[in-house]
C-alpha cells in the first residue's frame, strides 16, 4: 500500500512539476514561438514572394535568389564581401584590444575602478552620438585630428569619411573605439579573475617569466572567454548597421555599404519586402554555416577546466 | 598542470629573485604609462566634445580648431531643448520610459523563465534549452521584416488600428523573457545556488513562487542587476528599431532625436551643429550614472554566471 | 473634429504651428493635428509606411520629390471634383505650377511653394569688395564665375581658409548648371542616362573645376551656409531659401551679402530646376471637405505673403503672390528670381518614379569624381552603370 500511494504521490508530484516547469518558463517558449519561429517561417515565404506593402504578396519561386545571387542586384556581392572584409579586420583586433586592456585593468593598479569607468565610457555612447562625435574629430578641412596631423607634418591630411579608400578604415577606428574597453572587455576580465591563482603559484615555482605565464596558463584556461566572444563578436560584426547608416549612409560611393544597410535600404526605402527576406535568409545561413564552423574548430583549441584531456 | 616544481635551476630562480625590484618597478611604472595612455586615448574624443558643446557658432568652425572656447556658453545646454519642431525635452523622456519598460520586463520574465529551466523538470526542458542556445546566435535580421508587418497587419484584423508608429513594437517583445541572453544568465546563475535551500523552504511550507521570490531572486541580485544594465542601455542606445517601427517625431527615443542636430533640414532657420555635442554628450549621462553605480555587480555578475566559461 | 498634417521637418513644419491656432480660431469644430515627420528621402519612405499602415495624414506636404509615383499608386486624392463642386478659382495660378502637380490629367495638388533649385549665387560683399571682384562681372559667364572663384579662394601653410565658390551636390544642384551648358540628365522619359552628352559633360567638367579649386571637400559633413555665415565662403551656388539659411539672423550683421542670378551658360539659358513644395489630400481621408478647406487657407495670398516673407515658405505658383508688392521690395532676394518662374524648366522624374533613390545615388557616384579620387572618365564610367542601373529597375 505504502509503496503503491509513494509512487501515485511521486508521479502526482511529477506532474505538477511538470505543469510548473512549463508555466514558469511560459513567457520565454511563447516569445519565442511569436516573436522567433513565426515571424522565421514567415518571411521565409515572404523571400519566395514578390511584395511591396501596398499590395498582397505574389509568388515568384526563387527569382529573389537568383536576382541576388547571379549578380542582377549589383550591391549584393560587393556588400557582402565587404562586410566580410571588415569582420575579418575588425574582430581580430577588437578581441585582441579587449583582452589586453582586460589584462591591464586585471594588474590590480591603483585606481582600477577609475580605469575601468574611462574605458569602459566610449562604449556607453549611443550609436548615433559616436558617429556624429567623429563625424566632426574627421572632418578633413576644419576637424582636430588633420589639425593634429598637419602641424605633426603631414602635407595631404587623409579625407577620411569622405573618401572612399579611408571611409571604411575611418569606420572601424570608430568602431574599435567604441567597442574596446566595453562588454567584451569585461567577459574577459571575468575570465581572467576566474583562473585560479594556484595555477600561477605553480607556474611561478617553476620559475616561469610573466609571458610565459601568460601564454602557458592564461591562455589556455580563458580560450572559454575567447570562444564566447569571438562568436558574439563575429555575428555582431557581420550585423553592422548603425554607425555606418548615421556617418556615411552607406558611402562615398558605396564604400560603406554593408550587407545590413543594404537589406534596411531594400525593405525600407524601397520597399521591396520580398527580396529583403530573401536577403535576410541568405545572411541567416550564412551566419549559421559560419557559427557551425567556429563551434566545431573550438573542439580543437578551446580547454574546459574538469573536461578529461 | 605542471607537477614538477622541483629541478628548477638555481640559477634561473636566483635570477628571478635578484633581478626582481627593478624589474618589478620598470614593469609597474610601464603598466601605469599604459594605463594612463589609453584613458587618454578613450578619453580624447569625449574632452573634445564637452569643449564643443560649449562653444559658439563661430568656434565650431574656426580654423585652426580650439579645443576649448573662449567663453564657455553654458547657455548651449539650456537652447538645445527650446528648438522649434526637434523635441529634445521630448525624446528624453521618451527614452526613459521605453528603456524602464523594457528593463521591467526582461528582469522579470526573463527570471522567471530561467526558474523554469533551472529548478523544474518539465517534458521538453532539455530541447527548448538547446533552442534557447541556439537563438543566442541567431541574427535578428531575420525576424525584422515579419516582426514589422506582424505588428502592422494582425493588429488591423483584430482592433482596427496598425501598431506601427506606437511604442508596442519596442517593449512588448522584452515582456516574453526579454532575450535569449537574459534567460540563459539567470538560469545559469540560479543553478549555483544549492537546492537545500530550496529543499529547506519546502519544509517550511513555501510554494514555488515564494521559493522564487524569497530564496532565489535575492540571492541573485548581480545577475539580476546584469541583466537590468544590459537591457537598459541596449534599449537607450537602440536605433535599428525606433527606426523602423515609429515615424512621428514626437514619438522619438534620443537614439532618432539625435540625428536632427545632423540633418540640415532644407529650410533651418537656425544652425545647430554646436548643440549637436550638448545634445550628444546629455544623452550619455544616465548611462554613466547607471554603470557608475552598478559597477561592481555588473563584473560580479558576469563571473558568477559563469559566462566566461 | 480632427484633421491630420503629415508635414517634413523644418521652417514649413514650424510655420504650422503659427497657422494652426489661426484657423482653428476660424474655424470653430476643426481641431488640425500636425504630425512632423523627418526630412527627405526618410519623407517618402514613412509617407509610403504610414499609407501602407492606413495612418497617413488627411493633408500631406507633397514635394515633386515622389509626387508622380504617389500620385499613379492612388496615395493622393484627384482635386479637380473638389474644385468644381467648390467654384473654386484657378486662374490665378501659374501654368507651370498647375502642370507640375498634374498625373495623367489629373491634379493631384496644390503648388503651395515653388521655388527653382540652384540658380543663384549668395555672395559675401566684403569678401568681393576685398578683391575688387564685382558681381555683375563674375556672373557674365561660367568662366568669369570660375576666374572669380579662384581669386577669392585663399591658403594659408597648405590649408584653404577661404574658399571662392562652394557648388551645391546632388540632382538638385548639377542639372542647373548642366542644363546651362545644354545638356539633361536624362530623356523625357526618364527612361535612359543621358549624362555622356557633350554638353552635360561640359557641365560637370565645369563643376568638377569648381570643386577642385576653389571648395570645400566635398562630402567632408561641413554645412556650407554655416560656414558662409562666418564669413569663410565668398560665393555659395545658391537657391530661394538661401536668403533665410543662412540669412541675416545668422550672418548677424557680420558682413554685406546678396544674392545674384547665376550667369548664363553656352546654352544662353539660366538652367533652372521647377521645384514644387505641393500640398495634397491623402486617398483615404474621412474629411475631405474639412482638409480641402485647409489647403485653401494655405494657398491663400494673404497667408502666402506671411509665410514667404519669414522664410517659412516658398512662393506658390500664383501670379498673386509672384507679384506681389510687398515681396518685391520688403524681401532680400524675391524679386531677382521672380522672371525665371514663368520661363522655369521642368521638374525631370525618372520613368520608374525611383526619384528619391536616385538623387540619393547621385552623390554617392559622384563623390570620387568631386574629390579627385576618380578621374573624370573613369569615374562616369561608374555614374552611367550605377545611375542607369536605377533607371532600368521597375516601378517602383
Amino acid at each position: 500500500m505504502q509503496a503503491g500511494t509513494r509512487a501515485q504521490h511521486k508521479s502526482r508530484r511529477a506532474r505538477a512539476e511538470n505543469i510548473a516547469g512549463w508555466l514558469w518558463s511560459s513567457p520565454w517558449i511563447l516569445g519565442f514561438f511569436i516573436w522567433t519561429l513565426g515571424p522565421m517561417i514567415y518571411s521565409l515565404y515572404l523571400s519566395f514572394t514578390k511584395y511591396s506593402i501596398s499590395s498582397a504578396p505574389s509568388w515568384i519561386g526563387w527569382s529573389n535568389f537568383q536576382h541576388a545571387l547571379s549578380g542582377a542586384d549589383s550591391l549584393f556581392w560587393p556588400s557582402l564581401i565587404r562586410t566580410f572584409t571588415w569582420a575579418v579586420i575588425v574582430v581580430p583586433l577588437s578581441l585582441s584590444g579587449s583582452l589586453l586592456t582586460a589584462i591591464l585593468l586585471n594588474q590590480r593598479l591603483k585606481g582600477t575602478p577609475i580605469f575601468r569607468t574611462l574605458f569602459f565610457l566610449p562604449s556607453l555612447t549611443p550609436s548615433v552620438a559616436l558617429a556624429l562625435l567623429w563625424q566632426w574629430l574627421f572632418q578633413p578641412d576644419f576637424g582636430p585630428i588633420n589639425y593634429l596631423l598637419s602641424k605633426a607634418g603631414m602635407v595631404h591630411t587623409p579625407l577620411w569619411l569622405s573618401s572612399q579608400y579611408t571611409a571604411m578604415p575611418s569606420l572601424m577606428i570608430m568602431t574599435l573605439w567604441g567597442a574596446i574597453g566595453g562588454g567584451t572587455m569585461i567577459i574577459f576580465l571575468a575570465g581572467l579573475q576566474g583562473v585560479p591563482s594556484e595555477l600561477y603559484e605553480a607556474a611561478n615555482m617553476d620559475g616561469a617569466g610573466s609571458l610565459s605565464r601568460f601564454f602557458h596558463v592564461t591562455l589556455p584556461m580563458i580560450t572559454p572567454t575567447i570562444f564566447f566572444n569571438l562568436v558574439i563578436g563575429i555575428i555582431g560584426a557581420l550585423r553592422t548597421f548603425a554607425t555606418a547608416f548615421v556617418a556615411t549612409n552607406g558611402g562615398p560611393h558605396y564604400a560603406t555599404w554593408f550587407y545590413i544597410l543594404h537589406l534596411y535600404n531594400t525593405a525600407f526605402q524601397s520597399f521591396d519586402m520580398g527580396y529583403a527576406s530573401a536577403l535576410a535568409w541568405i545572411f541567416f545561413v550564412i551566419v549559421i554555416f559560419f557559427t557551425t564552423i567556429n563551434v566545431r574548430l573550438s573542439r580543437h583549441w578551446v580547454y574546459y577546466e574538469g573536461e578529461a584531456r | 598542470m605542471a607537477t614538477t616544481a622541483t629541478a628548477t635551476p638555481l640559477r634561473s630562480r636566483a635570477a628571478t629573485q635578484r633581478g626582481a625590484v627593478p624589474t618589478r618597478l620598470f614593469g609597474r611604472t610601464a603598466l601605469y604609462v599604459l594605463a594612463i595612455a589609453g584613458a587618454c586615448l578613450f578619453m580624447g574624443p569625449f574632452v573634445f566634445t564637452v569643449g564643443s558643446s560649449l562653444k559658439t557658432v563661430a568656434e565650431i568652425h574656426a580654423f585652426p580648431p580650439t579645443l576649448f572656447p573662449a567663453v564657455p556658453q553654458w547657455q548651449n545646454y539650456v537652447s538645445i531643448f527650446t528648438i522649434p519642431g526637434v523635441p529634445y525635452a521630448i525624446f528624453y523622456r521618451n527614452t526613459i520610459i521605453i528603456a524602464v519598460l523594457v528593463l521591467t520586463g526582461a528582469v522579470t520574465t526573463a527570471a522567471a523563465s530561467a526558474y523554469g529551466f533551472a529548478r523544474f523538470r518539465w517534458k521538453g526542458r532539455n530541447l527548448f534549452f538547446l533552442v534557447l542556445l541556439s537563438t543566442l546566435v541567431l541574427p535578428e535580421e531575420i525576424v525584422l521584416i515579419p516582426k514589422f508587418l506582424m505588428f502592422n497587419n494582425l493588429p488591423r484584423l483584430l482592433i482596427h488600428r496598425t501598431l506601427i508608429d506606437t511604442w508596442w513594437p519596442l517593449i512588448l517583445p522584452s515582456w516574453f523573457g526579454g532575450g535569449a541572453f537574459n534567460v540563459f544568465l539567470l538560469r545559469q546563475f540560479f543553478m549555483q545556488i544549492p537546492r537545500e535551500l530550496d529543499e529547506a523552504a519546502v519544509l517550511d511550507g513555501a510554494n514555488s513562487f515564494q521559493i522564487f521570490y524569497r530564496i532565489l531572486l535575492p540571492l541573485s541580485r548581480p545577475a539580476l542587476a546584469t541583466v537590468g544594465i544590459f537591457s537598459f542601455l541596449g534599449t537607450w542606445n537602440d536605433f535599428f528599431h525606433p527606426l523602423i517601427y515609429l515615424n512621428t517625431n514626437t514619438k522619438f527615443p534620443l537614439s532618432l532625436g539625435l540625428r536632427y542636430f545632423q540633418q540640415q533640414p532644407a529650410d533651418a532657420t537656425q544652425p545647430r551643429d554646436h548643440l549637436l555635442m550638448a545634445a550628444s554628450l546629455l544623452a550619455i549621462v544616465p548611462a554613466v550614472l547607471l554603470f557608475f553605480s552598478a559597477q561592481r555587480y555588473f563584473v560580479r555578475g558576469i563571473v558568477m554566471s559563469g559566462i566566461k566559461g | 473634429m480632427e484633421i491630420h498634417l503629415n508635414f517634413r521637418t523644418g521652417s514649413d513644419a514650424e510655420w504650422q504651428q503659427k497657422f494652426i491656432p489661426q484657423y482653428q480660431a476660424a474655424n470653430p469644430g476643426v481641431k488640425l493635428t500636425l504630425d512632423v515627420l523627418p526630412g527627405e528621402p526618410d519623407y517618402w519612405a514613412k509617407i509610403q509606411a504610414l499609407f501602407a499602415t492606413g495612418q497617413v495624414g488627411d493633408f500631406i506636404w507633397a514635394s515633386v520629390g515622389n509626387y508622380k509615383g504617389f500620385a499613379l499608386k492612388n496615395i493622393f486624392s484627384p482635386l479637380d471634383p473638389i474644385i468644381a463642386k467648390d467654384k473654386y478659382d484657378m486662374s490665378d495660378y501659374s501654368t507651370p505650377g498647375t502642370s507640375n502637380m498634374t498625373v495623367n490629367g489629373k491634379l493631384y495638388g496644390l503648388p503651395w511653394g515653388a521655388h527653382l533649385q540652384s540658380c543663384a549665387v549668395m555672395y559675401n560683399q566684403d569678401l568681393l569688395d576685398k578683391d575688387g571682384v564685382k558681381i555683375e562681372d563674375a556672373t557674365k559667364s561660367f568662366d568669369d564665375l570660375y576666374a572669380a572663384a579662384v581669386k577669392l579662394t585663399k591658403s594659408s601653410g597648405g590649408k584653404r581658409t577661404q574658399f571662392g565658390f562652394v557648388p551645391s551636390s546632388g540632382q538638385t544642384g548639377m542639372l542647373p548648371v548642366v542644363r546651362s551648358y545644354g545638356g539633361e540628365f536624362y530623356d523625357q522619359a526618364g527612361q535612359k542616362l543621358a549624362l555622356d552628352s557633350p554638353q552635360a559633360m561640359a557641365g560637370i567638367s565645369w563643376m568638377l573645376k569648381m570643386w577642385k579649386d576653389a571648395s570645400i571637400t566635398f562630402g567632408g559633413g561641413l554645412n556650407s551656409s554655416e560656414l558662409f555665415a562666418n564669413g569663410q565662403i565668398a560665393m555659395v551656388h545658391a537657391w530661394y531659401g538661401n536668403q533665410f539659411d543662412p540669412g541675416e539672423k545668422a550672418i548677424n550683421g557680420k558682413f554685406k551679402w546678396d544674392i545674384a542670378l547665376m550667369p548664363k551658360g553656352p546654352a544662353n539659358v539660366i538652367g533652372t530646376m521647377f521645384t514644387i513644395n505641393g500640398i495634397a489630400m491623402s486617398s483615404i481621408t474621412k474629411h475631405p471637405d474639412e482638409t480641402w478647406g485647409y489647403m485653401k487657407y494655405m494657398m491663400d495670398p494673404v497667408n502666402q505673403v506671411q509665410i514667404v516673407e519669414n522664410g517659412g515658405g516658398r512662393p506658390a505658383a500664383r501670379h498673386s503672390v509672384l507679384n506681389n508688392t510687398e515681396l518685391m521690395t520688403k524681401m532680400k532676394a524675391h524679386k531677382v528670381f521672380v522672371p525665371l518662374y514663368d520661363t522655369a524648366q521642368p521638374w525631370p522624374e525618372p520613368g520608374n518614379h525611383r526619384w528619391p533613390e536616385f538623387n540619393t545615388a547621385v552623390d554617392q557616384v559622384f563623390g570620387p569624381i568631386w574629390t579627385g579620387q576618380a578621374t573624370i572618365d573613369a569615374g562616369m564610367k561608374d555614374v552611367t552603370s550605377k545611375l542607369q542601373e536605377i533607371l532600368d529597375k521597375p516601378t517602383a
